[in-house]
């Protein structure tokens, strides 16, 4: 059979109605028939646990971090019971000025009774008279343990 | 362009072949997937086109239904008992969805848009005779019932017996016979009343 008639048959429409809705489905179906779908790999399977988890991690590390660290600075210091009120300072004992001058190293928050150095005794100072002048006057203050002090005491004029 | 004379019949398995091959493994199997679309991917295909009428559609929804198959077994989450069914269920949703989609709505471009564009292939005479009478055709089962586009195109598109479609569409034989009598009927009543002479 020449090409072009039998070109001719298969194209040509048929007769019953059987045929045309073969044919116009036939036509209507993909030619080839594609192939199954292929789909990439989805990454949360490829990923390692690291990789997949490693936001969270990191946020989990921080805060066990900030919580850990808050707990052992808190704990490093020793708790303290303030006596005063702070940046008030202790008035005991002979307000001297060696006596003025200790205190004021003190932390406000310390109890003077913890630390060892300080004893409100009056009877380990010994106080000197050194010269008197119109205008001021100064003392020598020595302790048990000889060394002195030198206090000018200047006499402020009325206005 | 590579024709075939005729559409590849798929074996249709059973559901329980179906069910040990699909059943949720550890490391899913190229081969069984490929199997498994290589048996339905035409029923797939032929219910999607029987609800829009449109090839390029069905496809689409086709392979988005067995690629989701793919990554059900991937994931290992529900097990799926009967594939088959599972694709056609999924495969009437997408088709359903697709009606919601917005692209279905508004589209991207008009009809007209596409006007100028020509095809590569000149068309012979034979070819515009059969696209007009396929216009025709396409446009009376437009009207028809999706039941009845459904049995057709399972019966002329993939050449299914009436206990295939009976056991694809879980109705009995008998209902089948009664449906696409029916349906040819009013096909062919909708036929000549265009002025289209064939005999039912």
């Amino acid at each position: 059979m020449p090409k072009g008639v039998e070109h001719h048959r298969l194209h040509r429409l048929p007769d019953e109605l059987d045929g045309l809705l073969r044919a116009y489905f036939r036509a209507e179906m993909p030619h080839p028939w594609p192939g199954a779908p292929r789909a990439t790999p989805s990454p949360r399977q490829k990923l390692p646990f690291w990789r997949r988890y490693h936001g969270r991690l990191a946020l989990a590390a921080a805060v066990s971090f900030f919580l850990i660290g808050s707990f052992v600075l808190t704990q490093s210091f020793p708790t303290v019971t303030p006596t005063t009120a702070p940046g008030q300072l202790q008035e005991s004992g002979p307000a001297t000025g060696s006596d003025k001058q200790l205190h004021r190293l003190i932390a406000p928050n310390k109890k003077l009774q913890e630390l060892p150095s300080f004893k409100a005794d009056p009877s380990r100072l010994q106080m000197l008279p050194l010269e008197e002048t119109p205008r001021n006057r100064s003392f020598g203050v020595r302790t048990k343990s000889g060394q002195i002090s030198v206090i000018v005491v200047e006499e402020k004029k009325s206005p | 362009m590579v024709r075939s004379t005729g559409p590849e019949k798929p074996a249709s398995g059973s559901a329980v072949d179906d069910t040990m091959k699909a059943s949720p493994q550890p490391e899913p199997q190229r081969t069984d997937f490929e199997a498994l679309y290589h048996r339905h991917s035409r029923e797939v295909w032929a219910l999607a086109y029987a609800r829009w009428l449109n090839a390029d559609l069905a496809q689409d929804i086709m392979q988005e239904a067995f690629l989701r198959l793919w990554k059900q077994w991937q994931e290992g989450g529900e097990s799926i008992l009967n594939p088959r069914a599972w694709l056609l269920r999924v495969a009437r949703n997408l088709a359903e969805d697709h009606a919601k989609s917005a692209f279905r709505r508004n589209g991207t471009h008009p009809p007209q848009t596409m006007n100028g564009v020509r095809s590569q292939d000149l068309l012979p005479l034979e070819n515009l005779e059969r696209e007009e009478t396929f216009a025709q055709l396409r446009g009376v089962l437009e009207e028809l019932a999706q039941a009845d586009r459904e049995i057709l195109t399972l019966r002329y598109g993939l050449d299914y017996n009436a206990n295939e479609i009976a056991d694809l569409l879980a109705i009995n034989a008998t209902a089948v016979h009664m449906r696409l009598s029916r349906a040819r009927q009013r096909l062919a009543e909708r036929l000549t009343a265009q002025g289209v002479h064939y005999s039912p």
